[in-house]
């Protein structure tokens, strides 16, 4: 599956803002939100690069769940192709 | 799949038979193994098809899956822990025993989100612990195969799956958010002194008891609807500070669950009646166990053993963590 570059916008807007897509994978949800609360406590362009940098080796390493894509179908949209 | 409650007798010729095996028991019962390949912890209490059990003769059994590839063990002290998740497979899934009341164990319960590669693979687990009576007095051990138990070190089993095999690592957490106040902390750990509600200061262990809060109910953190749970341990009134059986993180907004009528009935209302059948391994708590009175009560035939915390990714607490094993 190809997964956005993380210069896709929309990963910073993820990290940024406490989404309420209904994401199905478990780690998903916890590493979001792990990530959004290291954001909201340090709140540097520098600590938004390294939370966008872990969240798409985080979709990398699992983008052959079935439920990972659907995650990431839900943030990009049907662009984002098996 | 092997994967219920036998005796040790009938363990020992599956370990001597080169059978690979995830196993829960008594320290009495798991010290009589033989060497071989197999992992486990100590723990008296299960879920079995007959309900909840406590037992320290019999050993639940959990065979490695068949569709393993490759399977490794490692140990960790609280000094090696963060390496955890760089040493899963790069398909695959990983089970982890901590033994409770360890450094490890608190290493884990309070670093695992900062941890390099945090939830990049599946992780599940639990915390080992002992028989209730002997809270103090024994202490809960890990095993990794040799025969020899561990005390301060976290054994894990890393198992590789095939290109058409994946892990996922799930919970059921019957308490959700009430609708009450909103707690922060100022920082990470086991037990605080302050806490901040609804953005004020307090003594949190005042705030409980002027306001008659159930300590049964966990405090309850919403993370993208993930429902993740820290319970109390112990409300010192003395001392002005309150004790939690896992750690409370800086930042994270947490609320006091919503009061569950029926543990057993709620369980069954969220769970699909089928699930006990594509479980691979699961574990469940032991305050759920106490506070629900399981003892006897099966839920929907899901079995395995009843812990002193749980493990999808990092700690949990009253919470039911499971991992299914899917063709993709």
């Amino acid at each position: 599956m190809q997964i956005p570059g993380a210069r896709n916008p929309l990963w910073k807007e993820l990290i940024r803002s406490e989404s309420e897509y209904a994401f199905e994978f478990l780690a998903t949800k916890i590493i979001l939100g792990r990530l959004n609360l290291k954001f909201r406590l340090n709140n540097s362009p520098e600590e938004l690069d390294r939370c966008v940098y872990e969240l798409v080796a985080f979709f990398e390493k699992n983008s052959h769940v079935p439920k990972v894509q659907n995650d990431l179908k839900l943030i990009f949209g049907e662009g984002v192709r098996n | 799949m092997k994967q219920h409650m036998y005796d040790v007798k009938t363990v020992g010729q599956w370990i001597q038979n080169g059978e690979r095996l995830v196993l829960a028991g008594d320290e009495k019962v798991l010290n009589q193994l033989p060497p071989g390949s197999w992992i486990g912890g100590t723990i008296p209490y299960f879920m079995t098809v007959n309900g909840g059990l406590f037992s320290q003769e019999k050993i639940y059994v959990t065979q490695m899956p068949d569709s393993a590839t490759d399977v490794k063990v490692k140990t960790y002290t609280a000094d090696t822990i963060d390496q955890v998740y760089l040493d899963a497979p790069p398909n695959g899934f990983s089970i982890i025993i901590l033994p409770a009341f360890s450094k490890v164990h608190a290493a884990f319960a309070l670093n695992s989100p900062s941890f390099e590669g945090f939830a990049t693979s599946p992780l599940v687990g639990w915390i080992s612990g002992v028989s209730l009576d002997e809270v103090g007095q024994a202490a809960p051990k890990t095993y990794a195969g040799n025969g020899s138990s561990r005390a301060e070190q976290a054994v894990v089993c890393h198992i590789e799956l095939p290109p058409t095999k994946a892990a996922d690592v799930q919970i059921i957490n019957i308490f959700q958010q009430g609708d009450g106040d909103t707690i922060t902390f100022a920082s990470d750990g086991f037990s605080a002194e302050e806490a901040c509600v609804n953005g004020q200061p307090v003594n949190f262990a005042s705030y409980i008891q002027q306001n008659g809060i159930d300590t049964r109910l966990p405090l309850v953190a919403n993370l993208h609807g993930a429902m993740i749970n820290t319970s109390f341990q112990q409300v010192d009134l003395n001392a002005k500070k309150v004790d939690f059986y896992a750690p409370v993180f800086a930042g994270i907004e947490y609320r006091v669950a919503r009061p569950v009528d029926n543990y057993v009935n709620s369980f069954q209302m969220m769970v699909p009646t089928d699930l006990g059948k594509t479980i691979y391994f699961s574990c469940n708590c032991i305050l759920n166990y106490l506070y629900a009175d399981l003892e006897g009560k099966q839920l929907l035939g899901i079995t395995g053993p009843i812990t002193f915390g749980e493990v999808a990714y990092q700690l949990l607490n009253q919470t039911m963590a499971y991992v299914v094993i899917e063709d993709i």
